[in-house]
């Protein structure tokens, strides 16, 4: 199998021109590489949450640069707490309803400075990773998506 | 799929392309019952069938390559470890990076174990390792991807029971090396059902 005949045409004459491949192994191989494929496929979608940070961040016991007139949002174990500056901070306390909470008020900020699409992010250290997550993509659902340049999340 | 019948073939044309005339066709004349039937077209049709293999080659091809297309990131990203990635309904699409993984366990970088979060503890900078790899994979990116400029993306893959703490000594060591574009792979779907 796998071989190329070559009619010959007759004995001497000239050898035949058209050629016959053998297609069984070809279609075998094709056949082996979708059976692989299929079973080896991931058929979950992932996607991605971007968010930038300032190149050549300081080490924590610097002082950090606050971002002036920025919307910003502290995470922290016991709730959020949303705001521009520390006098119109407001707080979400940690609980079910703090999803929804966080979405509306968002939605003000949004609604009341359209031209803002930075975000700043303040995630406390001992905070899980899924809240942080989960505080980016409310924002992404109130704002827009970052590939869009719809928002900038950025961390502190 | 076209299947060949013998016995209904259509007429060749004659000698110098003319249309042979039904009276001079070959061995009609013969006075045999057998011979006439035949050339009638009244006999069995031939068993042998042939199969058009072209578009079926051309099927089982595409379905190869648009498999193959599905490999990648997204494959790297389920297969390098086993971990929980939160699922969020709003998400980008994942950018071809360089990936981080970060569990409970370890720190690795495109599968290469570099450290653990417990080593971490006492780490204020950056972590070294991590720096290296960073800075080695920004001086072979004009190779890899010519005609690409940098944008400093990097991809986190990270489980979601990993604390901020962690994320941040290795997010500032990303930033040293001129990673500045953090994308934390995510899974698509409904949040509710597995953040809770």
């Amino acid at each position: 199998m796998g071989g190329v005949s070559v009619e010959s045409g007759g004995g001497g004459g000239k050898k035949s021109v058209d050629m016959q491949i053998n297609m069984v192994p070809m279609i075998d191989l094709l056949i082996s590489c979708i059976a692989f494929l299929l079973m080896t496929a991931v058929w979950t979608q992932i996607g991605a949450v971007q968010a930038q940070q300032p190149r050549g961040a300081p080490a924590p016991d610097q002082p950090q640069d606050q971002p002036q007139d920025q919307l910003k949002i502290q995470i922290s174990p016991t709730g959020l707490r949303v705001g521009v500056n520390a006098t119109d901070m407001r707080d979400i306390n940690h609980g079910q309803q703090q999803w929804d909470e966080l979405k509306r008020m968002l939605d003000e900020r949004h609604r009341a400075n359209a031209q803002n699409r930075e975000v700043w992010l303040q995630p406390d250290g001992a905070v899980p990773y899924a809240e942080i997550i989960r505080v980016m993509d409310t924002v992404y659902e109130v704002f827009g998506l970052a590939s869009r340049n719809e928002v900038t999340i950025r961390f502190l | 799929m076209p299947v060949s019948k013998p016995g209904k073939m259509a007429h060749k044309p004659g000698p110098f392309g003319r249309p042979v005339a039904s009276k001079t066709l070959l061995f009609h004349a013969l006075p045999l019952q057998f011979a006439q039937k035949r050339l009638r077209g009244g006999g069995h049709k031939g068993l042998n069938a042939d199969l058009n293999l072209t578009s079926m080659i051309d099927y089982l091809v595409i379905t190869v390559v648009f498999l193959l297309s599905q490999f990648g990131t997204q494959q790297q990203i389920q297969s390098s470890a086993s971990l929980e990635v939160p699922t969020i309904p709003h998400a980008d699409p994942l950018v071809s990076a360089p990936i981080i993984s970060i569990s409970d366990q370890a720190i690795m970088m495109d599968g290469q174990r570099l450290t653990t979060p417990r080593e971490l503890a006492g780490v204020t900078d950056r972590i070294d390792r991590l720096y290296e790899r960073l800075d080695q994979a920004k001086r072979e990116f004009p190779v890899l991807h010519p005609g690409e400029t940098f944008q400093g993306d990097i991809v986190f893959q990270i489980d979601r029971r990993v604390s901020w703490n962690v994320i941040k000594t290795v997010a500032r060591t990303c930033a040293q090396a001129g990673f500045t574009r953090l994308n934390f792979a995510v899974t698509k779907g409904n949040a509710s059902s597995t953040n809770e």
